[in-house]
């Protein structure tokens, strides 16, 4: 794992003078965001957002359990954020690092100490059973902004899911399935929206949506959870640099014009998907990869040719066809050149039977000989390196003649190549 | 083709649709989906390695893979080392001694053949990076009714019902088979039928990997 | 809101004090003889201790170590009998992990780092009883210790936990008033500058108040760094005369 995002000190001042010159290197406005897509999977409480490269998924699930003696009739929510190290090569799996806890704690304060989840509409019967929610969301790739991203995320997530119907006769609680009941939303309160701002120039000057680069050059981030009514959720600081009042209600006003717009978005994105699922549509993110994209790809389906179904159990018969059919299905076995051209690099032939069991093979029996010419060569450099190109050649002779059986037997066993493919090849 | 024999009944895999470099911090990712079922991946590598998982002869290759919902718990291992075992055959990881290869799976959807989808989504991944692999793998996932019919390419549902349940790994060259994995009880022709569908189907599956690295690869290619 | 009343029609509060007052602050210096500086610190009924120790050599693995400054190495936590529920452990919950990193980040901001690159400073803060603003006495409790232990400052760091009820904020919010969900906006400040150094915020407060409860909040520091500094004095001509008479 690499320990740190090491970024040349060139790199952070060229930011760094850019944003005095009211510059950023996107060629962004200072207070300008990046382009923000809400998508929604196919399942409830599935949702993928991504704001410019940075990507964050998140998934709302919901169990029965005992609630809390303190809070009786209030089911509970739980925030789980997993840096995946999908995300970024400093990230580890399973380890949670400072940014990890800042941000669930983000999330935490924005989502569940705001109130936006009515917790009492979680309850089924007071004391008893609860309904326990938990949004579990991934960061897939790290370009910075992310308490942003992941809010927007979670917070969608929260308002796409949908919890099953439960119905109380007496102490019997009966949980209908999707086919029975339609499964009804969550209770919101209010949309909260987190906004971050990096601070350049001892807190002078800001800059609305960091990436990452931006982050790092940046003295300190500014985050702020504001929703659609004007009302701050939560404030956080981050870095060192000392602020003004002025300045924190200066974030504050850029921050509530960002969350009107931002839950406009959510709500419309959440309509369209709405739509879409009762006009059966296709939703879900299979779909978005249907585009004509120059990286994405599809096939339509595919019809499958299907060999001819076995007259006969018997076990001789059906092994004869099998072999047939391979045959039919596999094409002509071709020699494969293994070329060495130099230190690490190597090719293979086009298509064609592997021949790397074969090197094997034959390096075991070319050991002796190649070991007794490397000793007796060993103060020459440049004759030890005639030895290997003839014993590659060897090997190439040798395979063409070496058993089949032998061959199927190593290509069974896990890295069947050899431990020595460049034997002495540098 | 054989496809004029009429006695032969046909099946048909899911619409495939992948994007490859989707993520912009990876060194090589891909997005596949197979049907309803998504999944995405990525890969850093070869990468600096923790002093305790060096190996002198070759690189280290690790597997995380994240489910969508909860820790990964017994069945997310399993499926990580499953994918671990195929792919490790293929990557030429001797390489890149006293490195890492990290390779990343998110679960995004589950509608069948999670794991068929994982092998194909990682294969394609590895290929994105531009890592050396002998040959590509293609995973496929059918399963046997229980009126005993095979099913290619089943959906989730289908999958649960369903009396048994293989998932097929082919590599490129003789499309031999290098995974397989079985749930459930079957005969032995029934075990030789489904392999013999998803290995033809496993060259739809080669044929959809070569158009996506012509398409990934067609600016330089027309240059 | 649960029958009680926060505030009462004649302005008074649960615990009789007008909003705009400070709990009672008692502290003392030097109380630990092994720390290179400590304080404790009660403000009403929240109890904290703060040990400082450094700067000094890199412990552990020395590769942490900072080449352009010193590195800030912060612990909090709270004792296990320290709230009404007893605790199941005093560190690692998220909660303290978070408010390991606020003081870390506070003081980064407040120490002169640029002294002492490739060592070492380290602040503990053990809360002994918790009646709410646990974080603000820490951060006092802590610019005590370090002042005992004679680490440049750029200034004090005083902070203070401000509370908004009836449209009113009120200063020092106790645990009770805490635990009702209102908003909570704690804030550190270097008091001279009224430079903001941690700004921290939970559940919903209306645009329009901020300005007010960000005014009261600063204001709190401002009372706090009076009693610190006079504290700090005390104790300095303590030493003075104790160290003048041998």
């Amino acid at each position: 794992m690499v320990k740190e995002v090491i970024t040349a000190k060139c790199e952070q001042d060229f930011i760094i003078e850019s944003v005095k010159a009211d510059k950023r290197i996107d060629g962004r406005e200072l207070n300008e965001s990046r382009v923000m897509h809400i998508t929604f999977g196919k399942t409830r409480g599935c949702v993928l957002c991504t704001l410019g490269n940075t990507r964050v998924l998140s998934q709302v699930s919901c169990e029965m359990s005992m609630p809390k003696a303190a809070h009786p009739t209030e089911g509970s929510i739980h925030i789980n954020v997993e840096l995946s190290p999908m995300a970024s090569p400093v990230f580890e799996a399973g380890r949670s690092s400072d940014l990890g806890i800042e941000l669930t704690r983000v999330l935490e304060k924005c989502i569940r100490d705001s109130h936006c989840v009515d917790l009492e509409a979680l309850c089924i019967v007071a004391g008893e059973k609860v309904w326990s929610l938990r949004v579990d969301v991934h960061v897939m790739n790290h370009d910075g902004n992310l308490a942003e991203c992941a809010a927007i995320s979670a917070v969608s997530s929260l308002h796409h899911f949908r919890r099953p119907e439960v119905t109380v006769a007496g102490a019997d609680v009966t949980v209908h399935s999707v086919e029975e009941h339609d499964p009804i939303p969550l209770s919101l309160h209010h949309i909260p929206v987190c906004v971050t701002f990096a601070l350049f120039n001892s807190g002078q000057q800001v800059i609305a949506d960091p990436t990452e680069a931006e982050e790092l050059a940046s003295e300190g981030r500014v985050v702020v959870g504001v929703n659609a009514h004007q009302e701050i959720c939560m404030m956080h600081i981050s870095g060192c640099t000392p602020l003004q009042k002025e300045q924190v209600q200066r974030f504050v006003e850029l921050a509530v014009n960002r969350a009107k717009y931002v839950t406009e978005s959510i709500k419309t994105n959440l309509q369209h998907d709405e739509q879409n699922r009762s006009s059966k549509n296709l939703v879900g993110f299979a779909k978005d990869l249907q585009t004509d994209k120059i990286l994405a790809v599809q096939i339509r389906p595919q019809r499958v040719f299907v060999p001819p179904p076995q007259v006969s159990t018997e076990e001789t018969v059906s092994t004869d066809k099998e072999v047939e059919m391979t045959d039919e299905i596999s094409p002509p076995e071709k020699e494969v050149k293994v070329l060495l051209y130099g230190p690490k690099t190597a090719g293979i032939g086009e298509g064609g039977a592997s021949q790397w069991e074969t090197v094997d093979l034959s390096i075991e029996d070319n050991i002796t000989t190649s070991v007794e010419k490397n000793i007796d060569l060993s103060y020459d450099d440049e004759s030890e390196e005639e030895v290997v190109t003839l014993g590659a050649e060897d090997l190439q002779i040798e395979s063409r003649e070496s058993d089949k059986n032998d061959k199927a037997k190593q290509r069974l066993s896990r890295g069947w190549y050899a431990k020595d493919a460049f034997f002495g090849g540098w | 083709m054989l496809s004029d024999n009429k006695e032969n009944e046909t099946q048909s895999i899911r619409t495939l649709s992948a994007e490859l470099s989707n993520l912009s911090r990876p060194d090589g990712s891909a997005i596949v989906a197979q049907g309803d079922t998504v999944v995405q991946s990525a890969v850093y590598g070869p990468v600096e390695v923790r002093p305790n998982k060096e190996l002198p002869d070759k690189a280290y290759f690790d597997i995380v893979y994240k489910p969508l919902t909860g820790l990964p718990g017994c069945p997310e291992k399993l499926r990580e080392r499953v994918i671990r075992n195929t792919l490790e055959a293929t990557l030429l990881v001797n390489l890149h001694p006293r490195k890492s290869i990290n390779l990343i799976l998110q679960e995004m959807q589950n509608d069948g053949g999670l794991l068929a989808c994982c092998i194909n989504s990682a294969c394609m991944a590895l290929m994105d990076a531009g890592l050396a692999m002998k040959c590509l793998v293609a995973a496929l996932n059918a399963v046997i009714t229980t009126e005993g019919d095979v099913l290619l390419d089943p959906s989730l549902k289908q999958e649960e019902e369903a009396k048994a349940c293989f998932t097929f790994a082919f590599e490129s060259i003789n499309h031999e088979v290098i995974t397989s994995n079985t749930q459930g009880s079957y005969s032995e022709t029934e075990f030789k039928k489904c392999l013999e569908i998803c290995r033809s189907a496993s060259m739809k599956v080669f044929d959809f990997y070569r158009e996506c690295v012509q398409r990934r690869f067609s600016k330089e290619i027309d240059r | 809101m649960a029958g009680l009343e926060l505030l009462s029609d004649q302005g008074f509060r649960l615990d009789g004090r007008r909003p705009h007052e400070l709990r009672k602050i008692e502290c003392r210096m030097g109380v630990f003889a092994q720390a290179d500086g400590s304080a404790y610190i009660e403000q009403g009924n929240t109890k904290v201790l703060a040990a400082v120790y450094g700067p000094h050599e890199m412990r552990g693995s020395k590769s942490r170590g900072l080449h352009h400054k010193v590195l800030i190495n912060c612990q909090y936590s709270m004792a296990t009998f320290s709230t009404g529920e007893r605790k199941r452990r005093p560190r690692g919950d998220r909660k303290s992990q978070e408010m390991t990193l606020h003081l870390k980040q506070t003081f980064e901001a407040a120490i002169m780092t640029q002294l002492y690159p490739r060592s070492q400073i380290d602040i503990f803060v053990e809360v002994l009883q918790a009646d709410g603003g646990n974080y603000s006495t820490c951060v006092n409790a802590a610019t005590l210790a370090l002042v005992d232990a004679g680490i440049p400052l750029k200034d004090y760091v005083c902070a203070c936990t401000t509370g908004f009820v009836n449209d009113t904020p009120m200063v020092d919010i106790s645990f009770v008033e805490e635990s009702l969900g209102g908003p909570q906006l704690t804030v550190a400040v270097l008091p001279k500058s009224e430079q903001i150094v941690l700004l921290e915020m939970a559940s919903r407060l209306h645009v329009d108040y901020l300005n007010k409860v960000l005014k009261t909040a600063v204001k709190g520091c401002k009372d706090v760094y009076v009693i610190l500094d006079e504290v700090v004095r005390n104790h300095v001509a303590q030493i003075a005369s104790s160290v003048g008479s041998e």
